[in-house]
């Protein structure tokens, strides 16, 4: 039984040949530490983190390389801009669709902090009106934080348009799914922290994520501590990049982000993103024609990233994913996928929902495979 | 090579901004080279281009046009002098 990778969402698998050979070429050749010793791994390794800084800029238009911090993932990334930035008295403004990783902290800050927030709705298909997000504006109001497309339903929000009507709050942007999906431009869209992983779409290793800044903005640091700069002093660096990291980068998993972007650019967005549409339309055809089987989220394809959430009349999704697991080799997530309130939103908590999620290294093939063994489960 | 004679020596603040800067000068065809900072200058974990004094005034404007901010220091006698900017 050939195995079906259908949890891209999670984690992407496989990774690109280049990224692989990227990390064991660095491991095995030049593993040095970046901007400590000043020989020739130290330096090799150095200018690995920068190109890679510049890889990211670039491929985010972030208007400049230091702007660029790396993190160990998007997680970590939202965790800085939120417990950096709000302070006791300020609102937020966010959606009914985030994952925990947003609502968390802020759930904590709310607790702890005096931090105040609004969650704007959605609809049953996880759509965001932009004009519900102005209408929750106060004066006090510091962020407005978006994920760009839900983690459960696939669906794609309107960063943009939010972009324009956001007035003076800053604007953070989870790009977890959608970065390495579909374009982004952060000055075109007036995103101030624009926070992305490595592991998902970007096609690099898990460990790796990072947070770009629209300018120097003043957070406070999650942590203090070696940065190789101004080491004479106790005082932590004030300048970018180095403000907001300490102590030995990853830099296998920045060395293996780096070829993952770059791949993405040699193969083309608009070509990955054509693939993923071709995988998804027949997913949803396919789907849609199983009595029984209910499906959550836009049913446009170009409306929603490579993920379909479905349900089996009369089984629960974990025993529906545990059955294509077993029988079917078909690897997917069942449950809440850590966004119970995107769950609220569609209509399917406490259960949830199986998560089908496809990228780019999927095939047709797989797809009506998948479409079969969801067919013959359902007739269990 | 021979590390700082003749050369003057640009320090930044990190390591981010030395390899930005060697990307400047790289593209625009002045030699530099990556050293590690001179003692006698800072007690940084860091490294410095070195680069041909008669190439420095071309060097400050190309890094002064990216927005880079960079201290300069000249060799004398056994030490080294601040020059500014």
């Amino acid at each position: 039984m050939t195995p079906i990778y259908c949890d891209q969402a999670a984690t992407s698998f496989p990774k690109p040949r280049a990224v692989i050979e990227a990390i064991s070429s660095f491991l095995t050749n030049t593993s040095g530490s970046p901007g400590r010793s000043a020989h020739g791994y130290a330096i090799e390794a150095g200018r690995a983190v920068f190109e890679a800084r510049e890889t990211v800029a670039d491929f985010f238009n972030c208007p400049s390389s230091e702007q660029v911090i790396f993190t160990a993932n998007v997680t970590e990334s939202l965790n800085l801009v939120l417990l950096g930035l709000l302070q006791s008295g300020d609102h937020v403004v966010t959606t009914s669709m985030e994952h925990n990783s947003v609502m968390r902290p802020l759930q904590y800050l709310k607790e702890s902090g005096n931090v105040d927030f609004t969650v704007v709705s959605c609809d049953d298909q996880g759509r965001l009106d932009p004009e519900n997000i102005q209408r929750a504006l106060r004066p006090e109001t510091r962020l407005v934080a978006v994920n760009h497309a839900s983690n459960v339903t696939g669906t794609i929000l309107p960063i943009e348009a939010v972009g324009e009507i956001k007035g003076n709050a800053f604007f953070l942007v989870d790009t977890a799914q959608s970065a390495g999906v579909i374009p982004i431009d952060m000055q075109e869209a007036r995103v101030d922290f624009l926070a992305f992983t490595g592991h998902k779409s970007l096609l690099g290793p898990t460990g790796i994520g990072g947070l770009c800044l629209s300018k120097d903005i003043r957070l406070n640091p999650l942590k203090r501590g070696g940065t190789g700069s101004r080491s004479e002093s106790w005082a932590h660096p004030d300048f970018l990049p180095d403000r907001y990291e300490s102590g030995t980068p990853n830099t296998l998993g920045i060395v293996g982000l780096n070829a993952g972007i770059r791949f993405i650019q040699e193969q083309g967005l608009e070509r990955i993103r054509a693939h993923e549409l071709r995988l998804i339309r027949q997913m949803m055809e396919g789907l849609s024609g199983i009595k029984g089987v209910k499906i959550y989220g836009p049913r446009a394809a170009d409306k929603k990233t490579g993920i379909v959430s479905l349900n089996i009349e009369d089984k629960s999704p974990s025993e529906v994913c545990l059955i294509l697991d077993r029988k079917y080799g078909i690897m997917t997530r069942g449950g809440l996928q850590c966004a119970p309130i995107a769950h609220k939103t569609i209509g399917t908590f406490p259960g949830g929902t199986v998560r089908l999620s496809l990228g780019y290294f999927n095939t047709l093939e797989e797809v009506d495979q998948v479409i079969r063994a969801i067919y013959e489960i359902s007739k269990m | 090579m021979k590390s700082a004679e003749c050369k003057t020596i640009f320090i930044f603040d990190s390591v981010h901004y030395v390899l930005k800067a060697e990307k400047v000068l790289k593209k625009e065809n002045i030699p530099c080279e990556l050293i590690p900072v001179p003692r006698e200058i800072s007690s940084d974990c860091g490294m410095a281009l070195a680069i041909d004094e008669s190439a420095g005034g071309v060097a400050r404007e190309k890094l002064a046009e990216h927005h880079l901010e960079f201290y300069i220091f000249r060799k004398a006698g056994k030490g080294y002098f601040k020059a500014p900017v």
